[in-house]
């Protein structure tokens, strides 16, 4: 939060610019967060990101816990999906400890995840039809299915939110039949939900004069500033870490990575839209495929992991999520480092943002889907 | 931005040993503390020896089976008797940490070393490891625990070249006289034949022109690249050249000792690399290293300096706009460094006791965070 700092680099004297404040707290900013834009009439010609009004140190916190109590931690960030960021620490762990997962629980972190990815994207497309201009009517729709994908994880973890449901080994209990029923329920309405999201927005004049050519950015520029997620596929990289280093048993399902090639809102959009529907295939075919059996592995009361170090990633629904710790021996990690995508994504906001005017900044903003507890962690 | 008021204590420079060995090595040789150091990595506090010169005695006689027979032959040949002694030590403890670590995954240590470079095939000259062994020998104690780790690391091999960090133990021939002369005996290992060191892999080859210092290993199937600290930028370009080039994450580690940065390379074209090049590069435990920032390679580092800054207060030279990022301007040290303490005056005392203005003039004086 270098506010100060930021303001005085800013300024430059000429008498047509102004210094404008957005957030910390505009609705806009999806949470606090801050822009501090210099404008030129309406025009922005720099812009300085101020962030961590939401820091909770959660690196800190975690090298003082202990492994199963840094799952609590992972809930916190991206608190829009928490599974995969629950997975992303539990691979690391599993990778550090060399854990085995059983199958049973392998499919049923791929559901969870997949509804946690489908219900991450109907939050970004709603917030950002808000953003944009279409008002609510999205936001309600998206809402709505959202609020069955919480019941299931209510069913399957107990709490519609930071449910901690993947713990390292394998789940924290076991899916019940009546998940499986109302899932396959769910997912089998699913794709015309999303194609009523679609007759809202897809078309929608004003939501394509409002996204159109906003916020381009060149897969070379993407690829300098380590942009991931569905702003990297809507620019046209097809890099998505569940085909570029595959985790889980996810070379088991068909599945397609959506890529988009025009670089601006619109295609962030479009990708969204495309992998939720890809999202929908993957769960389909692991409720159909899902064997019985443990969902636990073996592993030890209390979790000491060896002397080392470990790194992995998975494939979130903002982009790529690592996990770093380091293990002394002792019961608690000695680094954990967490790999955000929200914040190194917004690495290349002001750049995008300069040459446009200050409502484009909006809408920039919103198709990066930046989850704050994520960046500020 | 004022690190002036920052709580970090700079920490010295040369000994790295961390708090709790002190009151053992303090009257014992720098060789001795480097090789507590490594030990006390790998055992638990009470099986380490108080006297050194016994630690290195026994371990002597098990350097027979290693590499490092050769190098302790040579060093005596270049070196004033002084270092041979502490040549000794070198084969002594390189032997050692590869019984105490089972896994090979332990920490890692000072960037690479000498060590075996007689016996490695080449870049490096014979002519050139030998001055080298001499001159850097209290180094190479603590540095050839890195290649036996590695030599129990997953697939990888002894490697390491002959290097001069004559600057990471200085006084280290001084220290190595003190050492305790029972310690050697340079002619007590009749010496298996050396292991032949696994080839470099072809990443490692180009980069070893680059840096002929290099030592790599292989971990969870990534590779890591040790290099000097002033050589990231020109490392990291060369492998971003290799197809290496999406920077993922850049992390820092405090091991007391050292601080330690990371920088994960993947492939944005995972078809034609589909592995991962992890860059490892060790700073000196200051409050602020200085550390040459890689937004001239890759933009993208910009905003995880910037955290790194601010959580460990490394100094990135270059970067273009090094502010703290998450916490407040005014916030007393870099709370990830592991010497970082809690300031209870900071928390709970200074917004109601100074209020509103108190955050803008902290009582530590007008300059500081806010300059606008």
């Amino acid at each position: 939060m270098s506010e100060g700092v930021a303001i005085e680099i800013l300024e430059s004297g000429s008498p047509h610019e102004m210094t404008l404040n957005m957030g910390p707290q505009h609705p806009s900013t999806h949470g606090v967060f801050r822009l501090i834009m210099q404008l030129d009439g309406e025009t922005v010609v720099g812009v300085k990101p101020v962030m961590g009004y939401l820091h909770r140190s959660t690196e800190k916190l975690g090298e003082a816990r202990t492994y199963v109590q840094g799952t609590v931690l992972t809930d916190r960030m991206d608190y829009l999906s928490p599974m995969t960021t629950n997975w992303a620490y539990a691979l690391t762990i599993e990778r550090l400890a060399g854990l085995e997962v059983p199958e049973r629980a392998e499919y049923i972190r791929v559901i969870v995840s997949e509804l946690s990815r489908i219900a991450s994207h109907q939050v970004a497309i709603g917030t950002f039809g808000a953003d944009v201009g279409t008002w609510f009517t999205p936001l309600v729709y998206c809402f709505r299915e959202r609020e069955e994908i919480l019941d299931l994880f209510m069913l399957c973890a107990g709490v519609r939110m930071n449910p901690s449901y993947i713990r390292f080994g394998g789940v924290a209990r076991d899916l019940t039949d009546e998940f499986i029923e109302q899932a396959k329920v769910f997912i089998e309405k699913m794709p015309r939900k999303i194609d009523e999201y679609e007759t809202l927005l897809t078309k929608n004049e004003i939501f394509l004069a409002r996204t159109k050519g906003i916020g381009m950015l060149p897969p070379d520029m993407c690829k300098e500033y380590s942009v991931t997620g569905p702003i990297a596929r809507g620019s046209g990289i097809a890099y998505d870490i569940r085909r570029a280093e595959p985790y889980g048993i996810y070379d088991r399902f068909d599945y397609e990575v959506p890529v988009q090639y025009g670089g601006d809102a619109y295609a962030r959009y479009l990708v969204r839209i495309a992998e939720m529907r890809e999202s929908v295939k993957i769960v389909r075919q692991a409720l159909r495929d899902i064997p019985a059996g443990e969902i636990k592995g073996r592993q030890p009361k209390v979790l000491r992991p060896p002397k080392g170090e470990a790194y992995a990633r998975i494939e979130g629904p903002k982009g790529e999520i690592g996990f770093y710790l380091i293990s002394d021996g002792s019961t608690s990690p000695y680094r954990y480092k967490v790999r955000a995508p929200s914040y190194i994504n917004l690495t290349v906001l002001s750049q995008l943002t300069i040459g446009h005017k200050v409502a484009d900044a909006v809408v920039i903003l919103g198709s990066f889907d930046i989850v704050m507890g994520e960046v500020d962690r | 931005m004022s690190d002036e008021r920052t709580q970090n204590t700079p920490r010295p420079v040369p000994d790295g040993v961390p708090a709790k060995k002190e009151e053992i090595a303090t009257d014992v040789s720098e060789v001795a503390r480097a090789r507590l150091t490594n030990t006390d990595k790998t055992q638990t506090a009470g099986s380490v020896a108080a006297d050194a010169a016994d630690a290195a005695k026994g371990v002597a006689g098990t350097a027979a089976d290693d590499a490092t027979a050769a190098k302790v032959e040579a060093a005596p040949t270049a070196a004033p008797p002084a270092t041979s002694a502490s040549a000794t030590l070198t084969g002594g403890s390189q032997a050692a940490p590869s019984e105490t670590k089972p896994a090979g995954t332990g920490t890692p240590t000072a960037p690479s070393a000498a060590a075996d470079a007689p016996a490695r095939p080449a870049p490096t000259t014979p002519a050139a490891a030998v001055p080298a062994a001499a001159g850097t020998s209290a180094a190479q104690v603590t540095n050839s625990d890195t290649m036996a780790k590695v030599t129990t690391a997953a697939d990888a091999a002894p490697m390491a070249a002959a290097t001069a960090e004559a600057e990471a133990k200085p006084g280290a021939p001084a220290a190595a006289a003190g050492a305790k002369p029972a310690a050697a005996k340079p002619g007590a290992k009749p010496a298996a034949p050396p292991k032949p060191p696994e080839p470099d892999p072809d990443e490692v080859k180009g980069l070893r022109e680059l840096v002929p210092d290099l030592t790599w290993e292989r971990r969870h199937g990534y590779l890591e690249v040790r290099v000097p600290s002033g050589q990231i930028i020109p490392v990291a370009r060369a492998v971003k050249r290799l197809g290496y080039d999406y920077l993922s994450a850049v992390t820092a580690v405090d091991w007391r000792d050292r601080v330690e940065m990371l920088y994960h390379c993947y492939g944005w074209d995972y078809v034609t690399t589909p592995g991962c090049m992890v860059i490892r590069a060790d700073l000196p435990p200051e409050a602020n290293p200085l550390c040459p920032s890689l937004t001239t390679v890759w933009a993208g580092a910009e905003l995880q300096e910037r955290e790194i800054y601010d959580l460990f207060g490394v100094k990135f030279v270059g970067h273009p706009d090094l502010r703290r990022i998450l916490l407040d301007d005014d916030f007393p040290g870099h709370p990830l460094r592991k010497d970082w303490t809690f300031d209870y005056e900071y928390v709970l005392v200074k917004h109601l006791k100074y209020g509103a203005e108190g955050q803008d003039a902290p009582p530590g004086g007008e300059e500081g965070f806010r300059r606008v």
